[in-house]
């Protein structure tokens, strides 16, 4: 991360929280002014979901490029935190009561950690994932893990007629054929714990002291194969994270539009003077 | 080992916006097209050059396949179809799209249903779960959702709003309902000016200067007042409906602080802000009284006197019995410091009867014996309809028994007195004390009850004023009184000029009238006329003239058996001397010219006569012997009614008396009325100074209210627990934390006999103070932080004044569960 990247993110930060605490001090010294700053303090909130959800709507329109959908994510990001912390000034910092309150207030709570997971996982997937492998399209994945099953496949095939032996067939059948036919290991990735690929490695070494030379030819050449392999379930494992987390936070946030509507009526409809 | 190859054509471009991707292993490069359907099949469509089909696979593809097209021109490398898959993006679109009408089918549905109430809003707080339906307090709950909406747009009205409260809950009145702390105006600023001159110089929290800027001033005080739902947070659930933040408190306040032991007020003569009902000197008592009192009577410490109530909030007194009843139980049966040991009720008001008979101003018999002026108890009841209570009032400064020159109107009223006096008794014999209490609210304007009326009444026993009538008027009352009504009043007339002090007599049972025709006004002729009376009355049964028989030898003198003249009897040496048991005027004739032997036991009359045995003068018959004289008030030592010759006297049982709280009570109403105020002043200094009977006054306090009225404060003064005050302080969770100094630690008595000045009116405001006042140190010591608590709640209610209970009750049910039929 380069120094005007830290400063810049550093100053937005401190802005988003200055804001926030702004809206935070202001609502505690509404009780001195005997006002409730819950009506305030919500349509500031309804305002700022409502921008937080435009981004997926300017994601949408990329033939209308209002302002470059980077800084819209940006936007998104930190007034996200901002909204979290209204949020939470909104609530008094205090549990919910009704099942809509709490239905309500689960959706934003959800909504807003995952979007935090995403901005953590935005921040450090992409480096993990050039770190590790050869870095990949999510969606080709399963066309690169069929190739290499099938490159595999052929030099295994290869090295029963070759070598006329069926040590690397057995391992194949027993061990790399589960593994090749789709993601494996992916709590394992998750955790980036590599024992499963220190195991792959020793049943390689130990098939090997009885493999002649051509079939040892042919059993690095399908080791670098399996181990390619492992790179892609690496690859997916993160990219299913760092596109996942969306799957949540999205489908939420729209969840969260009737949810919102609902209660804003009842809470003009029903206040006793009171918001 | 690279796999991903960039390059247009070495890869395909990937859109990342497209919803279908190729469900096959192997990826085909045409993949799926925008709806989902599988574009597979051949991978080219050979080209014909020169009549040969030629391979036209593209590059990105992999370039023209080796194997080539066929003889026809179909392509040879045919991908096999797949079942489209949608992409992750795609999932995640209709993710969306599915929550979102999951939620809206979720809530729509809930809204529709009968029981929406339940998840709509949170629940109710402990005080209010008996709340069944939201439309007790919400009106349009059970409307539909576009009258919601309609709702939701309309201006919130908050006043309209809190009256589904007050519906339930009392708040001092339609009026006082959502003013702050339920006060008018003028209180509010009385507390204003209080607290500002009680406030230190510290300047105000910025909190609140900036919540001011921001927010503007709070509106509690504007004329809107302060809508319930400005505090109370409802739907919440839990016991802190009630609860309130200090900015919060303190946001209409003209004094701001942080902290209690940083900014509050100080506590000025808190709490001893009320002069205490009971006149009681703590100095005086301890350095005094207790020192010379008995160890036994000696009070060790506060709570031998004081303990705390079942709230634990005030210490109350432990009452009379355990505290002052061994010193002060003599003081309550003592009568005034001078004049009878007791209270007059009723009486005789001595009359210049030679005035009035020289003025022609006709009130029959009166009389001789006579108490001097109106008993202040007897002009109350005078004023119950048997005299204007501004004839009584003429009379207040007049003294009766020299009318020589008084003016027409006083005759005239002495004239009223003297008719209401007898009417008066003839009424009570005939009907009861009081009876007509309407008459007696109506002059007074009092809400009395008839338990007051009765103990006003002091359940005077009828035997004692029957023998007070018989003995002032004799059997003369009834008729007086009729003739008076048919407007022929008797002259002014009395026996004891005329006939040797004689009562007045009667005979066969039936009053004779002492008429002006009788009772003639030449003093030689008059006593021929009673003579002629007293010849006429012997035969009778009630009453015999004992010399008159005597002298005349005519009739049976004690043929009566109520009353037999003793005297006569014994000269005669015959009959049943004391054959009466009510009266017997015996000593008369015994003595010749002696007193009543028995006035003293059976009617009261005078009882001055010498001791009397008759059987001195009769040898031959058994010994009757009369007692000693006995003085009434003396025989009524331990309380109750005794009459003289002139006046029905009451004594006082025991503390609390009913009779002498009543009449002082009665005098506090008539107090505060324009026409019974001099009444009210009459009875107070008869029975409401510190020496006067009972002595109820030296230590009840009388305290005038706002409509002039006294209330005489018969109890301690008590904490009214259904009354909410400003502030609230329980004394019990502290009497275990204030050491060796005990209740001293906030309590310290203060020295002299100041506060008991104040107590000599009936103003309760203008007072000193018997303890020292107390300061804020004391409580901040502990009360500073959180541990002991320094919230403005814990010491302050908000709402102040005293407030019905919440009135949600049912109506009258008959065992089945119906209404009872009208």
């Amino acid at each position: 991360m380069s120094f005007g990247l830290s400063r810049r993110r550093g100053v937005c930060l401190f802005i988003v929280v200055v804001l926030a605490s702004i809206v935070a001090y202001w609502a505690s010294i509404s009780s001195a002014a005997l006002d409730h700053a819950g009506e305030a303090t919500g349509w500031i909130l309804f305002t700022v979901c409502l921008f937080l959800l435009l981004f997926n709507v300017r994601k949408r329109m990329p033939a209308f490029p209002v302002i470059r959908a980077h800084y819209w994510l940006q936007a998104h990001l930190y007034l996200g935190l901002f909204a979290g912390i209204v949020f939470f000034t909104h609530t008094e910092w205090r549990l919910p009561t009704g099942l809509l309150d709490w239905a309500l207030w689960l959706v934003f709570v959800i909504v807003f950690v995952s979007g935090v997971v995403g901005i953590v996982l935005t921040r450090i997937v992409p480096s993990r994932l050039n770190a590790h492998g050869e870095r990949v399209i999510f969606e080709r994945i399963p066309a690169f893990r069929a190739q290499l099953a099938s490159e595999v496949e052929a030099l295994v095939l290869r090295s029963v007629r070759e070598a006329a032996s069926s040590t690397i067939a057995e391992l194949y059948a027993k061990q790399l054929l589960p593994f090749l036919s789709g993601p494996r290991n992916f709590r394992a990735h998750a955790l980036s714990v590599t024992g499963h690929r220190r195991n792959l490695q020793r049943e390689f070494d130990a098939v090997r002291r009885y493999l002649a030379p051509e079939g040892n030819a042919l059993l690095d050449e399908i080791e670098e194969r399996v181990l390619a392999k492992d790179d892609l379930d690496f690859q997916y494992t993160w990219q299913s994270l760092i596109k996942g987390w969306l799957m949540l936070h999205l489908p939420l946030s729209c969840a969260m539009i009737p949810l919102l509507a609902v209660h804003i009526l009842i809470n003009y409809a029903f206040s006793l003077g009171a918001l | 080992m690279r796999l991903q190859l960039f390059g247009h054509r070495d890869s395909r471009y990937e859109r990342p916006t497209v919803n279908w991707c190729c469900g096959g292993s192997d990826q085909c490069s045409l993949g799926p097209d925008a709806s989902g359907g599988c574009r597979a099949g051949p991978m080219c469509h050979p080209v014909r050059v020169d009549g040969i089909f030629k391979c036209a696979r593209s590059g990105v593809s992999g370039g023209p396949c080796g194997q080539g097209p066929g003889p026809r021109g179909e392509c040879g490398c045919v991908v096999p179809t797949c079942i489209p898959q949608p992409t992750l993006r795609a999932k995640r679109g209709r993710l969306s799209r599915w929550a979102a009408l999951v939620a809206l089918a979720v809530v729509l549905i809930a809204l529709s249903v009968g029981s929406r109430e339940h998840w709509l809003a949170g629940p109710l707080s402990s005080a209010h779960q008996e709340i069944g339906e939201c439309s007790q307090c919400h009106v349009d709950a059970n409307a539909s959702a576009s009258v919601w909406l309609h709702q939701a747009m309309s201006p919130t009205d908050p006043e309209a709003a809190s009256k589904s409260c007050l519906s339930c809950h009392d708040r001092g009145g339609e009026a006082l309902a959502m003013a702050p702390h339920n006060q008018p105006p003028a209180v509010l600023q009385k507390w204003r000016d209080q607290t500002q001159a009680l406030a230190g110089d510290g300047a105000e929290p910025s909190e609140f200067r900036l919540a001011s800027a921001v927010f503007g001033t709070a509106t509690a005080g504007s004329e809107s007042g302060v809508a319930c739902a400005t505090c109370h947070q409802e739907h919440r659930g839990g016991d802190d409906f009630t609860a309130m933040s200090d900015a919060g408190c303190q946001s209409c306040h003209t004094v701001k602080f942080d902290r209690f032991p940083d900014g509050h007020p100080d506590f000025g003569n808190f709490p001893y802000r009320k002069r205490q009902n009971i006149a009681f000197n703590h100095a005086s008592h301890i350095d005094l009284h207790f020192a010379k009192s008995d160890e036994a009577m000696r009070p060790e410490n506060c709570t031998n006197c004081h303990a705390a109530d079942s709230a634990g909030m005030g210490m109350l007194l432990t009452g009379y019995e355990g505290t002052c009843a061994a010193c002060h139980d003599g003081d309550i049966r003592k009568g005034p410091t001078s004049g009878p040991p007791g209270g007059p009720f009723l009486a005789v008001p001595g009359l210049d009867l030679d005035t009035l008979a020289a003025e022609g101003v006709a009130i029959g018999y009166w009389p001789d014996s006579f108490y001097e002026g109106i008993p202040p108890i007897m002009r109350a009841l005078l004023s119950v309809g048997y005299m204007d209570v501004t004839k009584l009032a003429l009379l207040k400064d007049v003294d009766l028994l020299d009318l020589s020159s008084a003016s027409p109107d006083v005759l005239d009223a002495v004239a009223t007195l003297a008719w209401a006096t007898k009417a008066m008794m003839a009424d009570m014999l005939q009907s009861g004390v009081l009876s007509d209490a309407g008459t007696m609210r109506a002059t007074f304007g009092s809400k009395l009850t008839p338990a007051e009326i009765s103990r006003l009444g002091g359940s005077v026993p009828r035997d004692v004023l029957a023998s007070a009538a018989d003995a002032w008027f004799g059997c003369l009352l009834y008729s007086e009184v009729a003739a008076h009504q048919d407007g022929n009043p008797p002259a002014t007339l009395t026996l004891d000029d005329h006939v040797d002090g004689k009562s007045p007599v009667c005979a066969g049972g039936e009053a004779i009238a002492l008429t002006a025709d009788d009772a003639k006004p030449d003093e030689e002729t008059v006593p021929s006329g009673l003579d002629a009376l007293a010849g006429n009355v012997l035969g009778g049964s009630i009453m015999g003239d004992a010399a008159a028989s005597a002298n005349e030898g005519g009739g049976d003198i004690l043929g009566g058996s109520i009353m037999g003249d003793a005297a006569a009897s014994a000269n005669e040496g015959g009959g049943d001397i004391l054959g009466g048991s009510i009266m017997g005027d015996a000593a008369a004739s015994a003595n010749e010219g002696g007193g009543d032997i028995l006035g003293g036991l059976a009617n009261g009359g005078d009882a001055t006569t010498s001791e009397a045995t008759i059987s001195d003068s009769a040898s031959d018959e058994p010994a009757i012997i009369v007692p000693d004289p006995v003085d009434p008030a003396e025989w009524a030592q331990h309380g109750g009614w005794y009459r003289t010759a002139e006046a029905v006297y009451y004594r006082p049982v025991e503390h609390a008396d009913g009779f002498m709280r009543a009449w002082l009570d009665f005098a506090g109403v008539a107090y505060g009325t324009t026409e019974g105020r001099g009444l009210g002043e009459a009875i107070f200094d008869a029975m409401g100074q510190t020496t006067s009977l009972g002595r109820c006054a030296k230590c009840h306090s009388g305290t005038e209210q706002a409509d002039g009225s006294v209330t005489r404060n018969w109890h301690s003064t008590v904490l009214d627990t259904a009354a909410r005050t400003v502030t609230q302080f329980r004394h019990a969770p502290h009497l275990t934390i204030a050491g060796d100094k005990g209740c001293n630690l906030c309590h310290t008595v203060a020295k002299g006999e100041a506060m008991m000045t104040s107590y000599k009116s009936f103003d309760a405001k203008g007072f000193v103070p018997g303890f020292e006042a107390m300061t804020k140190d004391t409580c901040a010591t502990c009360h500073a932080g959180t541990e002991a608590g320094s919230e403005c709640q814990h010491c302050h209610n908000y709402h102040v004044g005293t407030f019905s209970t919440v009135s949600r009750m049912g109506r009258l049910m008959t065992g089945t569960g119906r209404e009872p039929e009208k």
